[in-house]
């Protein structure tokens, strides 16, 4: 893809971003920050790389936390605690890669999910003093620029996170990295043969994706000034899974649209009067089934070729 | 004092681990046979818990309401294996896991729906009490569900190695075509497989339920733990599963003693540990 094109549909993208901003309520077009911010880095490691994880809440929990603890216990600039749940993230990215990696497939998510689950329950009960449980507390950061009596404020910081995370998310992917992670995904006994590193390859992506999934859960804390155990509630995970399919993994157009809709979706689905489970799971077997994983986005994309090609031939 | 708590813990980490094994079995069973993993495998066992305790409630005994809820929940198996497990064999993993992860979401929400979300007790069938040297008495109860686990992993191991049924399965894992082309419709011992593994896991849900609370997220838990079992072990090796099953019963147990919520988590660190020394697994061949 030329840069133009690229830069062209990104400022576009920006501006649609700015557009929800002056429309939305402020409560959910934070919300629609946060999990556009995840899903880039769900994305990065699901869509791109191919590999599924069952735990991100897991680095989106931590990244949070590391951020409310930093304004509760050590300075109060809100910069600064976000900048150290990011270093968090990529910290447990870091860490966790070479334990998590060396397992495939399957077992790569349910490695993840089990620690996603470790650290809820470690959380829960023995540091609940630091997690505060389900009622959580609030935090106070010094006023800065960001403000927590002023929404607008908060979302711009917002658009500018996301902007920044946007553009890492297209270096990452256009650049011969980006080749190379996508022919990881296709085939990494070539790609091993070829001589490059793989492991290290892959420790990177997971390790960049775990820190956008702390940023976001970091820019949650700011936007809320409120945290609780449900930052780590491993039902969050299976949630920004479920928007990366509905979307369209693999594609950052597709994923954010998946956020588009799942936030969308979480606000008014919420208010029904069966269990979050059950809307949750329903909906996912309901999007496998029908997208078979390929996501609105690659569907709609496809059909246009299709058309496209049909066009040509006729 | 100190040491005989810990024999006692060590005791009930037996017990724990012959319910673990009970799980890991099927789900190993079930990954071997059909490759196939099955995240609503722990659905069963929450189920089974839920349905137990549902028929105590009105009126039937425990072993009758426990044969019932075995029984039931092995034919639920055996609706969700024709239903919809048949359609995921030979897909993607990636595709399975997703599809049963969402139906055992959707059934956690059900339960939660229909029994709330708060804890349910069940009282032990038998409360007597067997007295030890070192002055440690250990319940009856636990005693039992040892040796029930130690002859249902002896059972098992004698369907597996030593009928039909077993070979077909193995013949099954190794080389499919080669097994129609001699003839043999490998889809009924499959099912067999299958439903064996949900009545084992039912099985390990009904005895585990009164010495254990009822919670909606039980099936969660579980099955990260026979996941975290079938791995460490190592992928489809049964002798790996059934030692790890012990191995973690007893550190489950053990560590219970210093506090009781990190014996859930004593587990997954146990099995990071493993992972790094052998990432393989126990038993597992690479």
């Amino acid at each position: 893809m030329n840069i133009n094109t690229t830069l062209l549909k990104v400022i576009i993208l920006l501006f649609l971003y700015i557009l929800a901003m002056f429309l939305l309520p402020s409560g959910l077009f934070q919300l629609l920050i946060v999990y556009s911010i995840w899903i880039i880095g769900y994305d990065l490691l699901y869509g791109v790389m191919g590999w599924l994880s069952f735990g991100h809440a897991l680095y989106f929990g931590i990244g949070g936390y590391v951020t409310a603890l930093f304004i509760k216990f050590i300075n109060p600039n809100p910069y600064l605690a976000l900048v150290a749940g990011v270093a968090a993230g990529l910290l447990a990215g870091v860490i966790f890669a070479p334990i998590f990696l060396r397992q495939r497939g399957a077992y790569f998510a349910l490695v993840n999910l089990a620690f996603n689950a470790v650290f809820y329950y470690l959380f829960l009960i023995p540091l609940k003093s630091i997690s505060g449980g389900f009622d959580g507390y609030m935090i106070f950061y010094s006023t800065t620029f960001l403000n927590h009596s002023n929404p607008i404020s908060i979302s711009i910081f917002g658009i500018i996170i996301f902007t920044l995370t946007v553009m890492i998310y297209i270096i990452f992917t256009e650049s011969f990295f980006g080749t190379l992670i996508r022919a990881l995904n296709n085939n990494e006994i070539r790609l091993r043969f070829l001589g490059y590193n793989v492991f290290r390859y892959k420790t990177l992506v997971f390790t960049m994706s775990t820190g956008i999934s702390a940023l976001a859960g970091a820019y949650l804390v700011l936007a809320q000034q409120y945290i609780n155990i449900y930052f780590l509630d491993p039902n969050l995970s299976a949630e920004i899974l479920l928007a990366n399919l509905i979307g369209g993994p693999g594609n950052l157009y597709g994923a954010l649209l998946g956020a588009t809709i799942f936030s969308v979706v979480k606000l008014y689905l919420g208010w029904l009067p069966v269990p979050w489970e059950v809307t949750l799971g329903l909906t996912m077997l309901m999007v496998i089934s029908l997208l078979k994983g390929r996501g609105i986005y690659n569907a709609l994309n496809d059909y246009y070729q299709s058309l496209r090609h049909h066009k040509d031939h006729a | 004092m100190a040491l005989e708590l810990i024999i006692w813990e060590f005791i009930n980490g037996l017990a724990i681990g012959g319910i673990f094994g009970m799980i890991s079995i099927g789900l190993s069973l079930t990954f071997g046979a059909l490759r196939i993993l099955n995240f609503a495998h722990g659905l069963f066992y929450g189920l089974a818990a839920y349905i137990l305790y549902a028929l105590i409630m009105n009126g039937p005994n425990f072993s009758v309401s426990a044969l019932l809820a075995v029984l039931l929940i092995t034919i639920f198996g055996y609706i969700y294996e024709r239903v919809f497990l048949r359609r995921m064999y030979g897909g993607n993993i990636d595709y399975t896991l997703l599809a049963t992860y969402a139906i055992t979401v959707t059934g956690i929400g059900i339960i939660k729906f229909i029994w709330s979300a708060d804890y349910k007790q069940i009282n032990p069938p038998i409360s007597g009490t067997v007295n030890l040297p070192f002055n440690i008495s250990i319940d009856i109860y636990r005693i039992l569900i040892i040796l029930v686990s130690l002859i249902v992993f002896i059972l098992v191991i004698i369907i597996y190695r030593y009928t039909n049924i077993g070979k077909i399965i193995v013949a099954f894992v190794e080389n499919s075509e080669e097994l129609e082309m001699l003839g043999i419709n490998p889809r009924r011992p499959v099912v067999i497989v299958f439903m064996l593994g949900t009545a084992l896991a039912s099985l390990a849900g009904v005895l585990h339920a009164p010495i254990h609370t009822v919670y909606p997220y039980m099936a969660y838990d579980m099955i990260l733990i026979a996941f975290a079992i079938v791995v460490t072990g190592g992928l489809g090796s049964f002798i790996g599963s059934l030692v790890t099953s012990y191995i973690f019963g007893i550190v489950y147990a053990l560590i219970s003693i210093i506090h009781t919520s990190l014996s859930y988590v004593s587990i997954f660190l146990v099995m990071a540990l493993i992972l790094i020394i052998k990432p393989e697994g126990l038993f597992g061949e690479r």
